[in-house]
């Protein structure tokens, strides 16, 4: 995998998802798409195992750094971990089923993108709530938080059907090369 | 068999563990990730910002009154400063007219209530009701400094400040605290009743107003017991857990009442702040203390 292509990627799809944040708003203030799952599915769908991994831990650490949590104290805190953790679980889970997948299908990112947002948020979600159990310094509500996600997760396909579009125009530009075996035909190289 | 160096062998397994003892370390011992997230900052905004900048342009933010002139809007923010300033004079007066009886003779009683402001833009939001702003570093600008647009309109209070950015936790933010207020009942002001308001996480605040027995039934401006006439009435702040110079400072106007079927004697409302989508103000105004209180370390 072409690193520098993918920190490029990285940037735009970070500046998309924190500028299109309120205009993309669902309502209630805490679902809105994901731009950073879309490509974290879209490297390990195609990538080498190894890089796949370490994009999803690098995207994830950067989502930790730019996700503050509210404090109790009306300070907030950087929680670096939960979101690398999750998406890492998630590039793991789409690593594991991406040889029986039609890959060059956007809607296979589609539906990846979404299943791959479930499993990072459940992650995210049980690491802040078992870290919030003792003095509960963070401002933390996991009911509301499972509701808003799994809702976010879901229109995390809609922006994965768009963002699907410039990723596979620009497949070759990532420079992938992973040999993965598949389990209905031929390996893809 | 291919055989790698034992770093990166293990490298992959020491991540996990690191960032597993990262995401349950307690919070005092991971301040120093601040600084990477500072950084991050500094490397989005660059991107972010052009984009909010191209969208904003593309999808105008909602404004108070869309047919009005610049010179319109100008004035209207200059009578809403001036309505808060007045409201301001007059709580503080009657603040002080009541310590004063309580309080012996030489107490320092009247607290300062300079404040400077600080015009900065905001570079883009973050999840949760959190806005992102190029505030560089301004001399006072500590945790908690209160934040406004509109010249009155409250925004929030500053959650984090790093060398280049800060970061404002909006009063329409989930994870808001409760704030107390006030709904004015008539013009004037003079008649007022107290009210919480706790952020709903959809832009607006809710809250509920006891039905008062000290309605003035002479004053025109009120129709006493008319919980419908409420709709429309604004909403300002008067939370001791604020700054004084913060009181009086616009929340919002009340969009709809509830009844409340558990509470008959309480009334719910619905706040929206004067600014309909508080994640997407072009610029915000930092209410700082005076500089010599700043470079002696007091807070706003």
């Amino acid at each position: 995998m072409n690193w520098f292509v993918f920190a490029i990627a990285a940037w735009i799809t970070f500046g998309l998802e924190l500028a299109l944040l309120p205009i993309l708003d669902a309502g209630s203030g805490g679902v809105h798409p994901s731009m950073v799952i879309p490509l974290m599915a879209f490297a390990a769908l195609y990538a080498p195992q190894k890089q796949a991994l370490w994009a999803a831990i690098i995207l994830g650490i950067i989502m930790d750094l730019l996700a503050p949590m509210p404090m109790t104290t009306g300070g907030s805190a950087i929680i670096v971990g939960p979101h690398a953790l999750g998406y890492l679980l998630a590039a793991h889970f789409i690593l594991a089923i991406r040889g029986a997948l039609i890959r060059r299908n956007p809607l296979t990112l589609v539906i990846i993108s979404i299943a791959a947002s479930m499993i990072a948020q459940v992650v995210v979600i049980a690491i802040f709530t078992i870290r919030n159990m003792g003095t509960n310094p963070l401002i933390w509500d996991a009911s509301a938080q499972l509701v808003d996600q799994s809702f976010s997760s879901l229109y995390t396909g809609l922006s994965a059907l768009v963002l699907s579009v410039a990723f596979f125009a620009l497949a070759p530009t990532f420079g992938f090369h992973s040999s993965v075996p598949t389990r209905f035909a031929r390996t893809i190289k | 068999m291919h055989h790698q160096p034992v770093i990166v062998r293990w490298s992959m397994p020491i991540a996990i563990i690191v960032l597993v003892v990262l995401s349950l370390a307690p919070v005092r011992w991971i301040g120093w990730t601040g600084w990477f997230a500072a950084q991050a900052r500094v490397v989005i905004s660059p991107i972010a910002h052009p984009i909010t900048i191209a969208i904003d342009t593309i999808i105008p933010p909602p404004i108070s009154d869309p047919q009005a002139t610049q010179r319109e809007r100008t004035l209207a923010d200059e009578r809403d400063r001036l309505r808060t300033e007045l409201l301001q004079i007059r709580e503080e007066n009657h603040r002080l007219s009541t310590l004063i009886d309580k309080f012996t003779r030489g107490t320092q009683i009247i607290p300062n209530l300079d404040v400077r402001q600080v015009h900065r833009p905001r570079i883009s939001s973050l999840v949760g009701g959190l806005i992102i702003i190029r505030s560089g570093e301004i001399p006072g600008l500590t945790q908690g400094a209160v934040v406004v647009a509109d010249a009155v309109q409250l925004l929030g209070k500053v959650s984090r400040v790093d060398k280049r950015t800060s970061t404002v936790e909006l009063i329409t933010a989930r994870s808001a605290q409760p704030i107390l207020a006030v709904v004015l009942l008539n013009k004037s002001g003079s008649i007022q009743v107290p009210c919480l308001l706790k952020a709903v996480g959809d832009g607006t605040l809710k809250g509920e107003v006891a039905r008062t027995v000290s309605d003035d039934p002479n004053d025109p401006d009120l129709q006493t017991n008319a919980w419908d006439q409420l709709v429309g009435k604004e909403v300002r702040l008067l939370d001791s857990q604020w700054p004084a110079h913060a009181q009086m400072l616009m929340i919002g106007t009340i969009e709809r009442v509830e009844r409340n079927d558990a509470q008959p004697l309480r009334t719910r409302i619905i706040v929206r702040p004067t600014i309909a989508d508080l994640r997407r103000v072009p610029e915000v105004i930092f209410r700082l203390p005076p500089i010599e209180h700043a470079d002696s370390g007091g807070g706003s």
